[in-house]
């Protein structure tokens, strides 16, 4: 208490405490002055020798203020002052280290902030932690987060001990009407404790209580708020959703769509016929773990609860077990991109540290007669250990205010350039903002800047003995540069430190960047250049079977057939495939390819411009009464056949009670975009398999998207109640599936351009400082008959050798982080020894050039001036 | 100087509070008492004295009041708080167990090893 009140005195009146102090230590002096000249001594002796007793009266008053507690204040605000002062003197400095670590702040900042909301807050929920995603395992084919069958759904419901709740729900595409033009909503059916799950409760009215999950009852709906804005709907209101009349009685507030951009909720009824139901697995499903269960007991409850199931039901459960994954964890692919990002970001800034740290070296070195000189006045080394911090501190303060200004502009760049459909499809990526914990993490990482900017010069003051003081230090100022061998040391390691940084980073880049081009340029099967695509969902109430589904989409396509500028109009959907077995053979093995079915219509092949490798395509002929034909994609016809020809097997797609398909044609690959994989395809026909939802593609003309109308009006025509949507250029489609990556490489690509720069900036301040060190030695060199070439050469030298240290290190480096990278990115990331040694040899010519300019004034030096100076 | 003991690091503190508790004393007169009661063996240098009053005022086992001394002349004084009181009491016994234990040690003959 009393040093808070001293604290306090002395921050309001330091000045009185000083006078204090002062008069106190002089009256000291007083008093032994009269003694003396009691003994003796004339008054002027007397107090002269009272004052040498006494001893060095401003060291000891800085050991009094010490004492006091008030040291740090006062020192605070000295420092604050005199670094003020001194920064004011070399602005150059000032600007080139504000700037570079606002600029490495700045991306860290725009980098946290998707750590921020897409790693560690991808959804709005209290308790994300205890909230987990169940599904059935596969363990036979290591397939994880199944559907699961209801019957199941309900004994992990009742004999689990681990979740407070679980609960189901199965997403729905709902076909609103009655509300302007049919529309396509994102609907999930939900059983009655869903929002209790996942810990939300209405904004506006509430949500369903558990009679409402029966069938007959569930026709209420909740709503988002985003869904009860654009549509007008207050409570109690009727919408139609798929034909039947739903009461809305509910809002959800504002940051709730679970699952993704989830628009309306309806109850998921439950049947007593389907809550048998163990061979039909149709549900999602969600937990809330009870407080204090760890993730693993529920894994090892749920895995026990599994095989008593699978002894019980070894029909349908064996080989079924259970995954629990925390939700917070579902954004596994965006975390890795986002956790590579911040990685990058993170060399950026501490490259620039090291920059920074070289330039403080630099002025350290020029400073150190004054540091000298302020040792010599008492300043204890700490103390100045402190000044220098407090130099560091205050730019990267600046630096980080700066960068913050700069990180808010990044972001708003890095937002605008999310296609708004991958903003469904990634949790958290909607809610990209700065919010307070960014700014603690920036505030953090500023402080942390300045500390280690500052960590070279601390280094070379705590180096020096402490019996130094100031005849040493002032003789070695004296002497100029040779002081400091340690120096050229340090520097020598931060720029090698600086050129490997610059050259992961490099690397990092040219691999995203080769990655990317892959991707747009892979083989990708199909040509995507002038095809529109639109997706229909034909609402289950208008259309009762397969046959009717089929019957709608033939007149679309004759329809679209008519329009003007479309080469060719085709359908596609999917169909379930649960298993693949081929007529005479052996089940196939776990390891080997399965296809997935895609029922099309027959000019899909030539709307996509997918290639026949052999046989037939899918044709009008093969309608429902025909025999049933099948056409497969080339890399599985030929893994399982390999030096025959797979036309005329027969293949099987379902259980015993599916038809077997005679294979017609084996046609192209369509790889996958991210990996370039050729996908395993089995094509049949859309008349004999009819898809519940189909995607038209329509081979046009002209630019596809001017179609879109003509191509909606033709849907429309056959049926105007159906709801179109996606309807986008394939290329469109593309640029949302590579996003990820191009947004990836277009980061990682400035934030490699930043670090060449001051990897660069970094060879040319120390070859500069090397030449202005051993200015007279040249002169000595050139005086002795050195030519200026060979002094250039010795200038050259020195960089390339430091060049080399780093570009080996960084090179190491690069291979070893290139390997993890590729590994986390499901070797996606083209790893190529040519963009390793492209950028190496850049890298290294780069820094020689950046060291040229200094090297040549080195050649230039006279003899005669700079020996005369000395 | 060759009577003179070195002064053992941490006995100045203590030694500042028992010449402060014999009653109220400026700085100079510390010192001086200091000597005084250490039959001048005990010495201080002058100034190293006051950085170890502000930091037992710090420590609140010091109390200050501005005062005149026997010279007529204004000076600081300094008087033992409540809390000094104890600490020197403290102080004291635990100074009294090393050095009798110490003394014990260094008395001790070959026999008794």
């Amino acid at each position: 208490m009393k040093s808070l009140r001293m604290l306090a005195a002395g921050m309001f009146r330091r000045s009185r405490m000083e006078r204090d102090m002062a008069e106190e230590l002089a009256a000291h002096m007083e008093h032994r002055a009269d003694d003396l000249v009691r003994a003796g001594c004339s008054p002027a002796e007397a107090s002269r020798r009272a004052r040498l007793e006494f001893g060095g009266v401003e060291g000891y008053k800085e050991s009094c203020r010490e004492a006091r507690g008030l040291a740090w204040f006062d020192e605070l605000r000295g420092n604050l002052r005199y670094t003020v002062r001194s920064l004011r003197a070399s602005p150059g400095y000032v600007l080139a280290a504000g700037l570079s670590l606002a600029i490495g702040i700045g991306a860290n900042l725009c980098s946290f902030v998707s750590v921020n909301s897409i790693m560690l807050h991808p959804f709005p929920f209290a308790h994300l932690d205890r909230i987990m995603l169940l599904g059935e395992r596969n363990d036979r084919v290591g397939a994880e987060r199944n559907p699961v069958a209801q019957a199941n759904f309900f004994d992990w419901k009742e004999n689990n001990r681990s979740f407070e709740i679980l609960s189901a729900f199965r997403n729905w595409d709902a076909l609103l009407t009655g509300t302007g033009e049919p529309e396509r909503v994102r609907g999930a059916h939900v059983s009655a404790d869903f929002f209790a799950a996942l810990g939300m409760a209405p904004a506006l009215g509430r949500v369903f209580a558990e009679r409402e999950c029966q069938p007959g009852s569930d026709t209420v709906a909740v709503v988002s708020q985003a869904f009860q804005k654009s549509h007008v709907i207050s409570l109690g209101q009727t919408i139609s959703l798929d034909g039947r009349p739903h009461t809305v009685i509910g809002v959800m507030p504002e940051e709730f769509d679970f699952p993704l951009a989830n628009e309306v909720w309806t109850p998921l009824p439950f049947s007593p016929e389907s809550k048998a139901r163990r061979n039909i697995a149709d549900l999602a499903v969600i937990g809330r773990l009870r407080a204090g269960v760890p993730v693993e007991r529920a894994r090892a409850e749920m895995a026990a609860l599994a095989s008593t199931l699978a002894r019980r039901y070894p029909q349908t459960n064996e080989g079924r077990g259970v995954s629990v994954q925390p939700l917070g964890e579902i954004n596994d692919i965006s975390n890795r991109f986002v956790l590579i990002m911040w990685c990058a970001s993170g060399f950026v800034l501490l490259l620039a540290c090291a920059n920074i740290g070289n330039l403080q070296l630099a002025r350290f070195t020029a400073r150190q007669k004054e540091m000298g000189l302020r040792a010599a006045l008492g300043a204890g080394r700490f103390r100045l250990v402190r000044q220098l911090l407090t130099e560091s501190l205050v730019i990267s303060a600046a630096g980080g205010l700066v960068g913050l200004y700069l990180g808010w502009v990044q972001l708003g760049v890095m937002k605008a350039s999310i296609p708004t459909e991958v903003l469904r499809w990634v949790a958290g990526l909607r809610h990209l903002e700065i919010d307070a914990m960014v700014l603690v993490f920036g505030f953090g990482i500023s402080i942390a800047a300045g500390i280690v900017c500052s960590l070279p010069s601390i280094y070379q003051l705590l180096r020096r003995r402490n019996g130094d003081g100031l005849n040493e230090t002032l003789k070695e100022a004296g002497r100029g540069a040779v002081s400091s061998r340690a120096g050229n040391r340090a520097r020598t390691v931060l720029v090698a430190g600086e050129v490997a940084l610059a050259l992961v980073l490099l690397v990092g880049a040219g691999l995203m960047i080769r990655t990317f081009e892959r991707m747009m340029a892979v083989n990708a099967g199909i040509d995507p250049k002038g095809v529109l695509t639109l997706e229909v969902t034909p609402s289950p109430s208008a259309y009762r079977d397969g046959t009717q589904m089929a019957q709608f989409y033939q007149r679309v396509l004759t329809e679209m057939d008519t329009l003007s500028g479309v080469q060719a109009a085709a359908a596609s959907g999917a169909v379930g495939a649960s298993k693949w077995e081929i007529e005479g053979r052996e089940a196939p093995l776990p390891s080997e390819p399965r296809p997935d079915a895609l029922a099309i219509s027959p000019r899909y092949f030539q709307a996509m411009r997918i290639p026949m490798v052999e046989g037939r395509s899918i044709a009008e002929q093969d309608g429902p009464e025909a025999t049933r034909v099948v056409v497969l994609s080339e890399t599985l016809a030929r893994h399982y056949w390999r030096n025959s020809s797979a036309l005329g097997q027969r293949v099987r797609l379902g259980g015993a009670s599916s038809p077997w398909l005679t294979v017609a044609g084996v046609c192209g690959d369509v790889r996958d975009w991210f990996g370039g994989e050729p996908q395993p395809v089995a094509y049949v026909s859309f008349r004999q398999d009819p898809p519940t939802a189909v995607r038209f593609a329509l081979r046009t003309v002209r630019d596809p998207l001017q179609s879109a109308g003509a191509a909606r009006m033709a849907i429309r025509r056959v049926d105007a109640n159906q709801a179109i949507y996606n309807v986008k250029s394939m290329e469109q489609v593309l640029a949302e599936e590579t996003s990820g990556v191009k947004s990836s490489a277009t980061v990682m690509s400035i934030d490699a351009a930043i670090a060449l720069l001051l990897a660069l900036m970094g060879s040319y301040s120390v070859a500069s400082f090397f030449v202005a060190q051993r200015r007279q030695e040249i002169g000595v060199r050139v005086a002795l008959g050195a030519s200026p070439r060979s002094i250039l050469r010795m200038v050259l030298t020195q960089t390339a050798r430091t060049s080399a240290i780093g570009l080996a290190v960084g090179l190491l480096v690069a291979v070893a982080l290139s390997a993890i990278m590729s590994r986390t990115l499901f070797h996606a990331v083209a790893v190529e020894p040519l963009t390793f040694v492209a950028l190496t040899a850049m890298l290294g010519a780069s820094a020689l050039l950046a060291a040229y300019v200094p090297a040549l004034r080195a050649a230039r030096v006279d003899p005669a001036i700079t020996l005369r100076g000395e | 100087m060759p009577n003179q003991a070195e002064l053992l690091p941490g006995t100045l503190d203590m030694l500042i509070l028992k010449a402060v508790s014999l009653g109220p004393q400026h700085g100079y007169g510390i010192l001086l008492r200091i000597g005084q009661i250490s039959g001048d063996t005990l010495t201080i240098e002058q100034g190293a004295l006051y950085p170890a009053l502000y930091r037992l005022e710090r420590q609140d086992l010091l109390d200050t009041e501005w005062g005149v001394s026997e010279n007529n002349r204004r000076a600081k004084f300094y008087r033992l708080t409540p809390a000094g009181v104890k600490r020197l009491k403290e102080e004291t016994r635990s100074w009294n167990r090393t050095a009798s234990a110490v003394a014990t040690a260094l008395s001790a003959r070959p026999q008794e090893a």
